[in-house]
């Protein structure tokens, strides 16, 4: 198509600008498109006007106008061919046109509203051959007069055939829409989105054109092999490209409009892939009846899991016959009780006749004793036999039952007052027998779960409390608090990532005062200040400082002027120091009085001998009464210490307060059996020579960190200068012959 | 007190009294594996003391949770110790509902025990009287001694505790020559003379190869099971065993199982599947497995069906572990416990222990069996390489006990406290059959639980009986099961009848006043039994 107009002729390159500049003042002609020509210009269309005012247009543009026109950067040429412009008038101006050429038709009806124009619709949705106006249109009763007439014209404007009328969603679980259909006999549109065809019926469905581009990222998503759940399908929005295009194996597409659910198999089958498809039309929140049966099935397997069945046991044995079972009771082989040739060392104990005091007849010689831990020489005192022969005419020797069922004596009694106000504590308790003490007082406190530092020379009866607490135990090295402070840091850091568990978890700390494997003497000022940094309870046990250390025997807490309070619990035997037997603990009645119930050495064993009680009793008055003793044992202590200094081939171990010193190898062998006889050749030399020393016995295989062997010196505070510096000399004159061999 | 005119007899012919004493003419009928007649009673609980028991539990409860509220406002005094004030920022050495039974349950019925006596525990005791002005928060010694209180809490059942006679002079003796303890360990220089023989000596009397013996009875246990056995090992414990022989099987590492009281099947059933089975999630076999029984039960009153465990221990090549507490010198026709009760072999039972604390009056254990054995205990024992050994006067006393019951010291007052301790008992056990209590256990048992389930009754039981000038034990749960409360009496070989009949009266008085007759057998045996003595 073409025609013939005035043109302006421009050079190419300033055409658009040009064009634009025409267009804002009108004189563009709009029905032809501007034309390039050969020669570099281009021809612009335009409405014939005054020349003159050409002229400030092109100046405006940067275009000369006194040049020749040979030169002329523009001129105006009549009568160009022009193509036609592509602009067709817009739907609504044609519709603007019809309504117009309608209401010229009917020029006699009054009541036209003024703004006419206003009600005809701006916005309507074109599915195929159906266009769905908005609601705002033709609102005015007015225009119902013209009934079809009006409908026809309209859709002739909009090019289609049906027209339907948009009304509001209705708030239904549906989302039903309101859709009126004004011409055409039915609402039934098909849409072609993505390659996917999508019909449904406008009046009882709603499509929404403006998802397109969700629906494009829908298909993309690759569900290759994959169960999709589509839980508000309509008719197939999404479901269809995931079916098409994402191929997904199985979509379930829930829905519950009647409605779309008829569509959306229509749709499947349309696209082919109602097999891949299954429908679970309805509320899908509502279970069915059988669910419900279901439901109610697996409560009463569970109720019955819970309450009626016998203990979980999973079957992972193989049933066995009567005859496999007796064959294979027929075959087991125990091992035998104990090893068919034991080979310690120790089996033939040395036998003493008589009591083993200063002096003392070992195997039927006569010796002067470092072995028997009886540092105030309480065995022989004549006061405290007679003490415990008096109690003996009157009670007899055994208790005949605990403490609970008439075994408690007033004697216990006593001796519970005493040592609790001798060692200043609320409280003290006693056992029937020294290991006991601690080994049922750790138990009755620490229990799963808490922790308990503790030293790694402690003896063993501590270890054996420590295992029966069942209790986290976490060793640190001999009488190192540096490793115990970086152990409780890091419980601390522990604490700190779980601090509901260190609330409840108990912390203590075992140590003893003097250690009987070491010697050493327990550093307790230094581990009293990390208590109350880090918040633990010490539990000393003190058999070897108890009657030993301090002006007045009062043990470690006199010996370095602590508190007894500090420390929470104090355990000792009463078989060195007081030469009797038993132990007891003493503290605050906080902590003595749950052993009552707790404490099962306590509880559940026959209470200590009276006699035994009255003769510790009594050790406690001589005690009291002349405390200067334990100067002199100190002094004692102290010459053992130096006169066995320099042994060759020996090392003194232990501190020189300490009433025992262990003498070890100084260069020990690989062999701890071969140790042990080294250090058993030296004792039996020594025996030889009157002098009875022994090794300190440890049944290694229980011990959790075994000791090395040593002799194990004791002092005696009744041993003479003379005598410990003999004894000293024998044990030189002794070592220097098996070990300088 | 006692008596011992009679004439002196032969061990022979004390061994065919004391078993015609047993047996009447239709019970001569064959026994399976027991010689001699077994019969053991364990009334079942009446259903309604059952519930009522309960429900008394259930008021103590709720009041306890009252008290503890009003304890916890301030409200009412609380007596318990406290913590101190430096440490209060500690972790709380106790939960609170640790102590909820002690300080609600226990505290009611505590003026019950650890009543402190000042005599030897003889047939009778003097009991110093204590008054509670709190509440048995807190006693306070009235400064009375109730005289000649009847002991019918002792496991004194020979009646050894005593203070005159030859026993406690080489007691006395032995004293003065060795003092009072040891100060070292046997393994060490603590192996006196007297230790070497008392263990001949126990040896001997048992009827083992050798013996070895121990500070104390407890820690017997605890102390040397974990050397004979350990992890991979597997031990079969009876479920009402010993808190000692709990505690060393639990140190000891093995695996435990536990198997209902005196229930053979269980055992067996125990045994085939540990041996079948073998150990859990690995099924490699066991190593060893230590059948652990005690010779009579202290709570129940039974006596271990010893016959028919042997039989099983050789069946299933498994070890026995033969704790007899309390039956070593109170059961047998020799007073050689359990294995001589039933008239087997000592060396059918791998290892016998026992303690001295009771028959023989004196205190410590004892391990017997095979020399191998106690060699090994010898170099392997805790008790041996860590505790000091037994006191000198302890072990003289044990040596001088078991002679005399051995006739050792050439007279039959031994053996006439054993037939005296078996008429005692079973005319103790008859009257109280009689008078309608149900009592538990073996009829031929010196320990002797009356029921009294209900732990208000308990405590009253033991307060009206003390009033009435007899001390006897009471236990409660956790000592037994929760509704089981029950008394606790020790025959002894020297309670006279005299002193029996005074108890029996009184508790005849006491039964009706707290109505604590429950059994339902009553009438018909009244009828039936005529008591002998």
């Amino acid at each position: 198509m073409a025609g013939k107009c005035l043109a302006l002729v421009v050079p190419a390159s300033l055409a658009q600008r040009v064009r634009t500049m025409l267009q804002q003042r009108g004189w563009f002609n709009p029905r032809f498109r501007v034309v390039r020509n050969e020669d570099g210009s281009a021809s612009i269309p335009v409405i014939s006007c005054d020349v003159s005012d050409w002229f400030a247009l092109l100046k405006e543009a940067g275009l000369e106008t006194n040049k020749t026109l040979g030169t002329l950067t523009w001129r105006l040429a009549e009568d160009i061919e022009f193509p036609l412009s592509r602009h067709t008038p817009s739907p609504h101006e044609l519709l603007v046109k019809a309504i117009s050429s309608i209401l010229e038709l009917h020029k006699d009806s009054p009541e036209r509203p003024p703004d006419w124009r206003d009600q005809l619709p701006r916005r309507w949705e074109r599915h195929g051959d159906l266009a769905i106006i908005d609601q705002q249109a033709f609102a005015s009763p007015f225009w119902d007069s013209f009934g079809p007439e009006l409908w026809t014209a309209v859709t002739k404007a909009l090019g289609v055939r049906r027209l339907a009328k948009q009304g509001r969603v209705q708030p239904d679980g549906y989302r039903t829409p309101a859709v009126t259909l004004l011409l055409g006999s039915d609402g039934v549109v098909e849409r072609r989105e993505n390659g996917i065809s999508y019909t449904w019926d406008v009046r009882t469905c709603m499509f929404s054109a403006g998802n397109a581009h969700e629906k494009q990222r829908a298909a993309m998503w690759d569900c290759t092999g994959e169960t999709v759940c589509d839980m508000y399908a309509g008719i197939g929005y999404f479901t269809l490209p995931v079916l098409v295009h994402s191929r997904a194996k199985l979509v379930l597409a829930c829905e519950w409009n009647p409605n779309a659910l008829h569509w959306l198999s229509v749709n499947l089958q349309q696209n082919g892939v109602s097999n891949r498809c299954r429908i679970l039309p309805g509320d899908n929140r509502k279970a069915p009846a059988y669910h419900l049966l279901l439901e109610a099935f697996l409560i009463i397997c569970i109720i019955r899991l819970l309450f009626f069945s016998k203990s979980y046991r999973p079957l992972d044995r193989t049933q066995l016959t009567q005859a496999e079972e007796e064959e294979l009771i027929r075959e087991w082989q125990p091992e035998p009780l104990v090893p068919a040739h034991p080979s310690p060392p120790y089996l033939n104990y040395r036998v003493v006749s008589g009591a083993a005091g200063k002096f003392v007849t070992v195997d039927n010689r006569e010796c002067l004793n470092l072995s028997s831990l009886n540092f105030l020489g309480f065995l022989e005192s004549p006061r405290i036999k007679a003490a415990a022969l008096s109690s003996l005419r009157k009670y007899g020797v055994g208790t005949c039952g605990p403490r609970g069922f008439y075994g408690t004596f007033d004697v216990h009694l006593q001796l519970e007052e005493k040592l609790a106000s001798m060692m200043a504590t609320q409280e003290a308790i006693i056992y029937a027998y020294g290991p006991s003490a601690i080994s049922s007082a750790i138990p009755a406190y620490a229990k799963r779960g808490d922790v308990v530092f503790a030293d790694m020379a402690v003896n063993l009866p501590m270890q054996q409390g420590l295992a029966a607490s069942r209790s986290n135990v976490r060793w640190f090295r001999h009488n190192d608090l540096d490793h115990l402070e970086m152990l409780l840091q890091e419980q601390a850091a522990d604490d700190r990532k779980n601090p509901k568990k260190a609330r409840v978890v108990r912390r203590f700390v075992v140590v003893e005062g003097i250690y009987l494997n070491t010697g050493n003497v327990c550093p307790l000022p230094e581990l009293v200040q990390l208590k109350y940094r880090h918040n633990f309870r010490i539990f000393l046990e003190e058999s070897l400082s108890f009657g030993v250390l301090g002006d007045t025997g009062r043990g470690l807490t006199e010996h370095f002027g602590i508190k007894v309070e500090d420390v929470d619990l104090i355990c000792s035997t009463m078989e060195n120091s007081l030469a009797t037997i038993g132990g007891f603990c003493c503290g605050r009645s906080f902590i003595i009085d749950h052993q009552r119930l707790s404490g099962q050495g306590y509880c559940f064993s026959a209470s200590l001998p009276p006699l035994l009680t009255s003769a510790a009793l009594e050790a406690l008055d001589m005690i009291e009464e002349k405390p200067e003793m334990f100067k002199e044992l100190r002094e004692k202590c102290r010459l053992l210490y130096d006169s066995v200094q320099g042994i060759p081939e020996l090392s003194v171990g232990g501190a020189p307060i300490s009433p025992v010193l262990h003498i070890r190898l100084a260069e020990p062998s690989q062999s701890r059996e071969r140790d042990i006889a080294t250090l058993e050749a030296i004792v039996e030399s020594c025996a030889q020579e009157g002098v009875a020393i022994t090794l300190a016995r440890c049944i290694e295989k229980d011990e959790v960190f075994p000791p090395s062997p040593s002799i194990r010196l004791a002092v005696n505070v009744e041993l003479t200068q003379e005598e410990i510096q003999k004894a000293a000399a024998v044990l030189r004159s002794a070592a220097s012959r098996h070990l300088l061999e | 007190m006692m008596s011992y005119l009679c004439p002196p007899r032969t061990v022979q012919q004390m061994t065919k009294m004391w078993r015609n004493v047993k047996r009447t003419p239709e019970e001569d009928s064959p026994h399976g594996p027991y010689k001699v007649p077994f019969h053991e009673s364990f009334e079942e609980t009446p259903m309604m003391v059952a519930v009522i028991t309960y429900m008394g539990y259930g008021v103590l409860t709720l009041f306890g949770y009252l008290r503890d509220f009003l304890r916890s406002r301030g409200i009412e005094h609380c007596h318990n110790a406290m913590e101190r004030e430096e440490q209060k920022d500690f972790v709380p050495l106790y939960q609170d509902f640790e102590n909820f039974y002690t300080r609600n349950v226990y505290m009611r019925l505590r003026d019950n025990w650890n009543r402190p006596i000042c005599s030897v525990p003889g047939a009778c005791f003097d009991v110093m009287e204590r008054v509670s002005d709190d509440y048995n928060w807190n006693f306070r010694f009235t400064g009375n001694i109730l005289q000649g209180v009847i002991n019918m809490g002792s496991y004194n059942y020979l009646g050894f505790a005593e203070n005159k006679g030859p026993c406690m002079e080489a007691a006395a003796e032995v004293m003065q020559t060795y003092g009072v303890g040891v100060c070292s360990t046997r393994q060490e220089i603590g192996n006196l003379d007297k230790h070497e023989e008392l263990e001949e000596l126990t040896a001997k009397f048992l009827g083992v190869e050798a013996a070895m013996a121990f500070g104390m009875g407890f820690a017997t246990n605890s102390m040397n099971i974990p050397a004979l056995v350990k992890k991979g090992c597997l031990i079969l414990s009876d479920e009402l065993n010993h808190v000692s022989l709990v505690l060393g099987a639990r140190l000891s590492g093995a695996t435990i199982r536990i198997f209902k009281h005196n229930n053979m099947k269980s055992l067996e059933q125990l045994l085939r599947e540990a041996i079948v089975h073998g150990q859990p999630r690995t099924h490699r076999p066991w190593k060893k497995i230590l059948i652990i029984v005690e010779g009579i039960y202290s709570m129940e009153g039974s006596i271990v069906r010893l016959p028919e465990v042997v039989v099983l221990k050789r069946k299933y090549k498994a070890y026995l572990y033969l704790d007899e507490a309390h039956s070593i010198g109170a059961v047998g026709p020799t007073g050689r416990g359990v294995v001589d009760y039933f008239g087997m072999d000592p060396r059918d039972v791998d290892i016998m222990m026992g303690t001295f604390t009771k028959s023989f009056g004196a205190a410590g254990g004892y391990i017997g069996g095979s020399k191998a054995l106690v060699d090994f205990l010898r170099a392997n024992s805790h008790s041996a390489a860590y505790a000091t050994s037994m006191s000198p006067p302890v072990a003289q006393q044990i040596i001088s006990s078991m002679k005399c019951i051995m006739g050792d010291d050439g007279t039959t007052i031994g053996q006439d406290r054993i037939t005296q301790l078996l008429r005692n008992t079973r005319y103790f056990r008859q009257r109280l059959r009689n008078l309608g209590f149900v009592i538990y256990g073996n009829d031929d048992s010196p320990v002797v639980p009356l029921l009294i389930y209900l732990p208000a009754k308990t405590g009253a039981f033991g307060r009206e009986m003390l009033k009435r000038r007899i001390g006897v034990v009471v236990v409660g749960f956790p000592a037994t099961t929760i509704i089981e409360s029950r008394a606790r009496f020790c025959v002894s070989a020297a309670h006279t009848r005299e002193m029996l009949d005074t108890v029996l009266k009184e508790m005849d008085e006491v039964g009706d006043l707290l109505n604590v007759k429950y059994s339902r057998h009553r009438r018909q045996q009244q009828l039936t039994e005529e008591p002998v003595y």
